[in-house]
């Protein structure tokens, strides 16, 4: 049953993008006419649709043969971005040439991403009864980029036309381009022969990000001895930089008295120099694929954290463990905010290790930490333990579980974003 | 692929005019041309979202599923679908007015378009995602023009200009469709193939479909419930299964009858006299009209000699579902006059076939029996002659019998004893017939075969024992109902018999096994009988419902259609219901995922409120403060107790801290406090 049910969706898929690709819109209400009056005609006696059915099968075969006989000559140099952010649409330039001596229209532009369809294997893994309802969310899910069908213009012999693509990128991801088709339809302007050109492309699609309210992050600024031997802007140097609200450990010589005035809360001066603020930015990966749409929004509220953090004031160590434990820092002439997307465009589930790597491998830095954000999945007692184990070590920490499930007595420093209310869930931080 | 291109009206017009020529309906396709066209031209518009179309649309397709149940009902298939499809643009006509004459969608100078959710249910309940996904959007006007023109097919005008036209029709979009950088004369060429080819096409079709309707087994064509008077291909010969379907096609009732009172065993719908091939035809019988009708009673012979026996004489009504507009009609033998028969014209052939003509619906007649010998028309030399091929057989088993030299009666049940021994009765046939003739084949070999074996050996027997014989067919009635008192005649029990013409009458002679009835009723699984038990509940509801409306009972009309009309009127209901409840929750959603004002939901907004009922709202562009001056100047408000209010308020709408949880419901009380207050102290 697998099988078959795999095929015929196979089939179903492979139907539907062979239609969207062979004929123009013209040649798809021809084909609607024609199955219409197949069910209609089927009994020649009756009634004379048979006579448009053979006329709409006539008129699509004719297209069709004339597809045969043309031979479309195009080149096409695509000019992509590098990333781009799901949910968020895109465009990007096409220069496409007509290398024929004659003039060419009824041309479309399809740019070939990599085929969806999952193969039998990941078919029967993700699903436990096979329908094609499932199958299509599947295919969605495997789907980074959607990129629309461009209408060409009047190509001019041996001309060049530059021509923007327009897409939206789905989800997070890498999204690989094999080609790109140049549709050129036949003389009755019903179906269109296909020039398929080689152009292999990759696009990193970053993670979805969401507008953040202005977070005070947990902690106070830490001595960090030789820790950003590489940061450009070290020193001892007293240059003013701005003034900022008070957190526990700034010392009362920095307090800006005027501004604490102004407006009744400490405010304090803030300089340049080599005590500064580390951040952890910790992700939980260790979940079952069940929760992965809330793993999804858990990387999505990772990258809104690691963009709203200015990691030219301080520094944001993002830990998470994969096929072992990574650590990836930003900010001071590190690594920028940009690459610690792409980390977290390409982070994945883990199954293959504990919870307790990620443990191990945050409590190994807890010295350097001025404080924590751990962005878990589940607030079960490892979950717990590990959280009551920074905060014994002293590490402040600001706790966020993204889980569907209702969380009993929970902690009032919790907070509990439910995946399909994440917006809500951070405008209440 | 290049912008969409918009429709022109004339396109429009010209595809309504094709149908109302096709249709002979001018009166409908003017005015309706003229609606739709004209909004081309006038700039008139109503204000209609595509809430408003989702709404239309849902009228549409009730309106389209009330007229596919009353065609069904009315017509029965296949004409009911037919005439719906024939109908289907009109039904879809207050959509396309309403996209005609709304704002729609689309950039100004492109065709206006219409979300594709507004006719497919499924789009509606997962709406896309904004970011990831447009909502699908087409230009209706094309589907619509596609629509007039398969309709127009459904007319069913044989002529050649049918094909003239719609080549016609359809070179016009086709010719603004075309891209320009082809030669005109490539495009010529293209389309003149597609033009012959389409010809070669469908004249292929409507002769294949001839063929294989020759080629086919009788079965296939359903055989039982159309019956042609002139040739009845019979299955002999045929190697395989023979199954026919379980549908019911009439129901038969003995009016006025005691409670277990049973109608004739069979009912007789055609004779045919000259066997030919595997073919009985039936020769030199035309059809006369009957004569003589008065208040629906139609006599087929001379009123028996005792006038007394048209009143007293056993009556059986048949209940008929054939959707034939000329229909044979399924008559006991002795019928001699038909009661209730609502016919425009009733024709009778010597052998005995009763053709009528009628108007469309459910029709039933009842049968007024005298005696149980036909009134046919008297032998002819068609009814004794024995076919060449299959002579020297039968003639040798009629003088084994001795049939010649015995008297008719005599020479009958010889027969049907010759049958009763060694014969057996059998749907499937294993192997080709090895004798040559079938017919012989069975008689001396392999001794079993289905109903039309039976009776063709058992007419050519007789011809050959010199007794003038007619192979007959119809339907056996046994079957019982068992939820009314009915007798049911279903496709499997059609029937195959013989009339002899014995003692100067045609009396029925049916030499098949009586096991045939039950081996037929068994030759089905358990999934077969449970399906048969849905179709028949089926088939009771769609006779009572087409009884009712053929009847114009009122009250059983009122209630069939309220059976029907209640489910779609629960159903629009809970659509409006639950379109109510989406546009709630988009409100909401909407609501959540959209930055909020801070302090959006001030209780001092029903102040504000209040005060703007009353003509003193606060203007564009006021602040609050200015407006309570404003107030108090002229409105000679007192406005110290609002001051209050409005520091609180403006601390919640403005102060990035906020309000407490009790300052919130201070705020709500004071305002609610004022608002009290004030109902006595309204402004002047």
């Amino acid at each position: 049953m697998w099988k078959f049910s795999h095929w015929i969706f196979s089939l179903v898929a492979a139907s539907q993008r062979l239609i969207e690709r062979r004929l123009t819109r013209a040649g798809m209400l021809v084909g609607s006419v024609l199955i219409g009056t197949a069910a209609l005609g089927v009994d020649t006696r009756l009634t004379v649709a048979y006579r448009i059915f053979a006329f709409a099968a006539a008129l699509l075969l004719i297209g069709w043969l004339a597809t045969l006989l043309q031979r479309g000559r195009f080149s096409a140099a695509r000019h992509l971005p590098r990333v781009v952010t799901a949910g968020e649409p895109f465009s990007y330039r096409v220069t496409v040439s007509n290398l024929a001596n004659a003039p060419r229209d009824g041309l479309a532009l399809i740019d070939d991403l990599d085929d969806p369809r999952p193969t039998l294997a990941e078919f029967r893994a993700r699903m436990r009864f096979p329908t094609y309802l499932k199958w299509k969310r599947l295919i969605n899910e495997r789907r980074a980029c959607r990129v629309d069908e461009a209408a060409l213009p009047e190509l001019a012999p041996r001309g060049a036309l530059d021509v923007t693509v327009r897409g939206v990128a789905l989800r997070r991801g890498n999204q690989h381009f094999e080609g790109m088709t140049v549709a050129r339809a036949d003389p009755l302007g019903l179906v269109r022969g296909i020039s398929r050109l080689e152009a292999p492309a990759n696009v990193l699609v970053l993670p979805r990000r969401y507008a953040l309210p202005p977070i005070s992050l947990p902690g106070s600024r830490r001595y960090q001895p030789g820790g950003v031997s590489l940061a450009a802007s070290i020193g001892n140097s007293e240059e003013f930089v701005g003034l900022r609200d008070y957190r526990p450990g700034d010392p009362l010589q920095r307090i800006h008295w005027k501004s604490y005035a102004r407006a009744g809360e400490p405010v304090v001066r803030e300089y340049q120099d080599e005590y500064f603020e580390r951040h952890a930015l910790i992700l939980d990966t260790f979940a079952g694929s069940a929760q992965a749409a809330a793993f999804e929004e858990a990387v999505s509220i990772a990258s809104s954290l690691a963009c709203t953090v200015n990691t030219q004031e301080c520094l944001l160590d993002l830990m998470f463990v994969g096929a072992e434990s990574y650590l990836y820092t930003a900010g001071r002439g590190q690594m920028t905010t940009g690459s610690l997307l792409e980390v977290l465009a390409g982070v994945q589930l883990c199954a293959a290790q504990p919870f307790r790597t990620l443990q191990d491998a945050v409590t190994a830095r807890r010295g350097m930490l001025t404080g924590s954000i751990c962005i878990l999945l589940a607030w079960d007692d490892t979950r717990r333990e590990f959280i009551r184990l920074l905060r014994a070590l002293g590490v402040p920490v600001m706790v966020l579980v993204v889980s569907a499930d209702a969380i009993a007595d929970r902690e009032p420093w919790l907070h509990v974003i439910t995946p399909d209310k994440v917006a809500e869930g951070l405008a209440a931080l | 692929m290049n912008a969409p291109m918009k429709i022109h009206p004339l396109m429009l017009a010209a595809a309504m005019a094709f149908w109302a020529w096709q249709r002979g309906q001018w009166v409908v396709a003017v005015p309706v041309a003229a609606l739709v066209c004209s909004s081309f031209y006038v700039s008139l518009r109503w204000e209609l979202t595509t809430a408003h179309l989702t709404r239309v649309a849902d009228f549409c397709s009730v309106l389209a599923a009330l007229l596919g149940v009353f065609l069904y009902f009315t017509y029965g298939n296949p004409l009911a679908v037919i005439l719906f499809f024939e109908w289907l643009p009109l039904m879809f006509l207050p959509l396309a007015l309403a996209h005609a004459y709304g704002t729609g969608i689309g950039a100004a100078g492109t065709a206006r378009r219409m979300h594709l959710s507004v006719l497919f249910w499924s789009l509606r309940r997962r709406p896309p995602r904004s970011d990831e996904q447009r909502p699908a959007t087409f230009d209706p006007w094309w589907p619509y023009f596609a629509l007039w023109v398969v309709a127009a097919s459904a007319a069913n005008t044989r002529s050649e200009w049918f094909y003239v036209g719609l080549v016609a029709l359809i070179s016009w979009p086709l010719v603004r469709v075309r891209p320009w950088s082809y030669r005109v004369g490539t495009w010529g060429v293209a389309f003149s193939l597609a033009i012959g080819l389409g010809y070669g096409l469908h004249t292929g079709l409507n002769v294949a479909q001839a063929w294989l309707e020759d080629a086919a087994p009788d079965w296939i064509s359903s055989a039982g419930s159309r019956t042609d008077p002139y040739r009845a291909t019979t299955d002999i010969g045929h190697i395989g299964k023979l199954k026919e379907s379980d549908a019911i096609v009439l129901r038969v009732t003995v009016p006025g009858g005691a409670p277990d009172a049973k109608p004739p065993a069979l009912l007789h719908r055609a004779s045919y006299n000259a066997y030919f091939g595997s073919a009985w035809l039936a020769r030199g019988a035309e059809f006369a009209p009957l004569q003589g009708a008065r208040n629906h009673r139609w006599p087929l012979a001379a009123d028996p000699a005792d006038a007394a026996n048209t009143t007293t004489a056993a009556r059986v009504t048949i209940h008929d579902y054939s959707v034939r507009p000329n229909p044979l009609l399924s008559l006991p033998t002795g019928a001699f006059v038909i009661e209730g028969l609502n016919a425009i014209t009733a024709q009778r052939n010597p052998l005995g076939a009763v053709q009528i003509v009628r108007e469309p619906g459910y029709f039933s007649y009842t049968a007024v029996v005298a005696g149980n010998s036909a009134a046919d028309g008297a032998p002819t030399a068609e009814d004794t002659r024995v076919p060449a091929r299959e002579r020297e057989a039968f003639e040798a088993v009629a003088a084994e019998l001795g049939l010649a030299q015995q008297r008719p009666n005599a020479a009958v049940d010889e027969v049907k004893r010759f049958f009763a021994n060694g014969y057996r009765y059998t749907t499937f046939q294993k192997h080709a017939p090895l004798m040559g003739s079938p017919i012989v084949d069975f008689l001396h070999r392999s001794k079993s075969g289905h109903c039309e074996y039976f009776a063709t050996a058992t007419a050519l027997l007789l011809r050959a024992g010199g007794i003038p014989a007619r192979y007959a067919t119809g339907f056996a009635v046994a079957e019982k109902s068992d939820g009314e008192d009915a007798y049911l005649v279903r496709t499997r029990h059609a029937h195959a018999w013989v009339r002899a013409y014995v003692n100067g009458a045609w009396i029925d002679i049916d030499t098949t096994p009586p096991s045939w009835f039950a081996i037929e009723a068994e030759d089905g699984g358990a999934w077969s009988a449970t399906w048969s038990k849905v179709s028949d509940l089926w088939s009771w509801l769609h006779f009572r419902a087409a009884q009712a409306w053929a009847n114009s009972d009122a009250r059983q009309l009122l209630t069939g259609t309220l059976l029907v009309v209640l489910p779609f009127a629960l159903w629009l209901a809970w659509r409006l219901y639950r379109s109510r409840n989406s546009a709630k929750n988009t409100q909401q959603k909407h609501r959540l995922t959209t930055p909020t004002r801070a302090g959006d939901d001030s209780a001092f907004y029903r102040i504000e409120q209040r005060l703007a009922e009353q003509g003193w709202g606060r203007r564009v562009h006021e602040t609050v403060r200015d407006w309570l001056a404003r107030l108090k100047a002229d409105a000679k408000l007192d406005t110290t107790s609002l001051a209050v209010i409005v520091e609180l308020h403006n601390r919640y709408r403005f102060d990035p801290a906020g309000l407490s949880k009790t300052q919130r419901a201070q705020l709500k009380d004071a305002v609610s406090g004022w608002l009290a207050h004030d109902t006595n102290t309204t402004p002047t």
